[in-house]
């Protein structure tokens, strides 16, 4: 098994049409604004633009998705340097550096960086993702139902573990989604379960509605309600400031000096992509901590560090070849847009793990390809556009309201020309706002949803090999690890509590 | 009588939801906790019964967790909020009545039902945010025919319900 040159070819071939580089900037473009715009994220639109790519050649679709999410995650850190308000959570630690930058009279600078590290942070995680998938992809050959079982089972355990605060209702809602996962045809007898007779649920609850509802109308109303009138006239007043953004383009002395960290900061951020559950914002943080721990001017970070902007920028966009990596060779999500792009695959008949390195390799060649040009095509129009960029800005929330609600319905409709797929995303709406508003963690909810049915299904597998029994998930050696990391991920928050009490009490 | 607090409740609904589809599964005899086909090896009610139950015991501890020491509000009512709210249920409300009418009338005129609703739930909107009638009226014309030359002519999807 391996991706052979012939492949690579075949795949790159297809790639070089006029539309899939017309799909690749207009995604890139699309997601510019959505990055740049505040309350808009990278998520959300890939949730809404997933449904309308499926009209699309599958090659079409991706290049948008690829376009769009690249360039979202950059784009996040426009606000965050010219508004000091992040554009997407992953470019929190942009708006530390960035907006000191701005206020210096550094913005075009700001921008500058932000685009060209993003780009290498992008560029080096996809490196990583072509070299490392097929090795990783080649592992999983001697994977049978328990390792696949534990695997899920790891996924969700991170996904409780990291995703936020509050374990409980981490694990409540990963449960919960697991449950209803239950939803349709039981996947080794074809009972019918809970579907209640209605022909809509026998293939299950559709996971892209769902996705559109909780990060879509979800999303609005959660905006809506927290809608803080006196900050939205603030930030118009800081729009109208518009300060000199002065030059782009770091010299090259400068780019000697960050390119290092800038690299090391890549590294990481795959690695912690890599991780499920753990994204752009929790790499940003600790790149950016770890940053600041090891230079030579930390007193300078938080204050408007170039350096310290440099690792942000890389470390959110780090992220994406090492979440696609876990994504494309174990079928484990590694944040809510692989989740999401794990949903498109299946909708166009494919798999993610193994399959995506036989049976589809020519597609896999394509989406690892789509993911250097996207970073190429970013840069490109980043540097381009960095002193317009600001005007993307002056779009009031309430506008992009009206749309996202027409563009949520529409989307889930074109789906499956389904009116049943509206009624699960109004409802997975209403879910998202109130698991927002009382802070339970939706990526628990999301994944075991996305992944109750490769939970399921192969347990009891595995236990029909075994004949009944569970020794099976402990004497292979993979499954007994990974149920060994199963564990430490759920004691982990224990003895963290445990030893803060201890440290209190002292 | 003292007031549950949110996690409380939220913990009672998680129970309650989880005693909704035990009761589904013990009530069809097909779910089985073993499947009948082969011994030893779980059937189709196997996950259900174990993930109700935990979901069970899991809001339990979330019910009394919120009785014992939680008492933390999570929204805290300004008067600002209380406007946002009433805007939130209006929103909400005329997303309903979009689907509703888009439902309704579809069968009789097709995907010109469907162009009409979002006309008018646009403008609807649009005037819930305080939009001028004008900006309103605009947006509304813009996003339709957006949407028509999209997904109608572009996408051959007819919004038929």
């Amino acid at each position: 098994m391996g991706i052979g040159l012939d492949v690579w070819a075949a795949g790159l071939s297809e790639l070089m049409q006029p539309s899939v580089i017309m799909f690749l900037f207009l995604g890139v473009l699309v997601g510019t604004m959505i990055g740049a715009l505040p309350g808009l994220s990278a998520t959300m639109g890939i949730a809404i633009m997933t449904p309308i790519t499926f009209w699309f050649d599958p090659v079409d679709g991706f290049a948008m998705l690829m376009g769009l999410w690249n360039a979202a995650i950059f784009a996040g850190g426009i606000t965050a340097i010219l508004i000091n308000t992040p554009g997407t959570p992953a470019s929190i630690t942009q708006s530390f550096d960035g907006y000191a930058l701005y206020k210096q009279g550094k913005g075009g600078l700001a921008l500058g960086i932000n685009v060209i590290f993003s780009f290498i942070g992008g560029m080096i995680s996809t490196l990583a993702l072509i070299l490392l998938a097929t090795p990783i992809a080649k592992f999983t050959v001697t994977f049978n139902s328990a390792e696949y079982f534990m695997l899920a089972g790891f996924g969700l355990s991170m996904m409780v573990a990291v995703s936020g605060g509050d374990v409980l209702k981490g694990l409540i809602l990963g449960l919960a989604g697991i449950l209803l996962s239950t939803i349709g045809l039981d996947p080794i007898l074809g009972i019918k379960r809970f579907t209640f007779g209605n022909v809509n649920l026998l293939a299950g609850i559709s996971f892209i509605p769902v996705m559109i509802g909780m990060f879509g109308i979800g999303e609005v109303m959660y905006q809506i309600f927290t809608r803080d009138k006196a900050q939205e006239a603030k930030d118009i007043e800081a729009r109208k400031v518009n300060l000199a953004l002065g030059k782009v383009l770091p010299s090259k002395k400068e780019m000697k000096e960050l390119m290092p960290r800038g690299i090391v900061a890549s590294v990481v951020a795959t690695i912690i992509g890599a991780i499920p559950a753990a994204g752009g914002d929790i790499s940003a943080i600790i790149c950016w901590g770890n940053g600041k721990k090891f230079s030579k001017h930390p007193e300078e970070y938080g204050k408007g560090s170039v350096e310290g902007l440099a690792i942000s920028s890389a470390a959110n966009n780090g992220v994406l070849g090492g979440a696609m990596t876990t994504m494309m060779t174990l079928g484990i999500p590694g944040d809510a847009v692989t989740a999401i792009l794990i949903g498109s695959l299946t909708m166009y008949g494919m798999q993610p793990g193994i399959k995506m390195f036989t049976e589809n390799a020519k597609f896999t060649t394509q989406i690892m390809a789509l993911m250097v040009l996207a970073n190429i095509a970013f840069l490109i129009l980043g540097l381009l556009t960095a002193k317009v960029s600001a005007k993307v800005l002056n779009v009031a929330q309430p506008t992009v309201w009206a749309a996202v609600t027409i563009l949520c319905v529409v989307g889930s409709y074109a789906l499956n020309n389904n009116f049943f797929d509206v009624m699960i995303m109004f409802a997975a709406g209403i879910l998202g706002f109130l698991f927002k508003v009382f802070e339970f963690p939706t990526g628990p909810f999301i994944l075991g949803i996305l992944l109750g049915g490769m939970l399921e299904s192969n347990m009891r597998r595995a236990l029909v090999m075994s004949n009944g029994s569970y020794a099976t998930f402990i004497t292979r050696p993979v499954s007994c690890v990974l149920l060994i990391l199963v564990v430490l991920t759920f004691l982990y928050p224990v003895i963290k509590s445990m030893r803060k009490k201890k440290t209190v009490e002292k | 009588m003292k007031k549950l607090s949110a996690d409380a409740i939220a913990g009672l609904l998680c129970m309650a939801f989880g005693i909704f589809f035990l009761i589904m599964t013990a009530t069809n005899p097909q779910l089985s906790f073993i499947a009948t086909t082969s011994d030893g090896v779980p059937g189709g009610g196997f996950f259900p019964y174990i993930l109700s139950i935990a979901v069970i015991i899991m809001g339990g501890a979330l019910t009394v967790r919120g009785m014992k020491g939680n008492s933390r509000k999570y929204v805290e009512m300004t008067p600002e909020r209380k406007k946002n709210l009433r805007v939130l249920l209006l929103t909400v409300a005329g997303l309903i009545v979009f689907l509703g009418a888009w439902k309704i009338t579809a069968p009789y005129f097709g995907n010109t039902a469907f162009m009409v609703c979002v006309f008018l739930f646009e403008i609807y909107l649009n005037k819930l945010f305080e939009r001028t009638w004008k900006f309103a009226l605009i947006y509304a014309v813009i996003f339709t025919a957006f949407i028509y030359l999209v997904f109608n002519m572009g996408f051959s999807i007819l919004f038929n319900a």
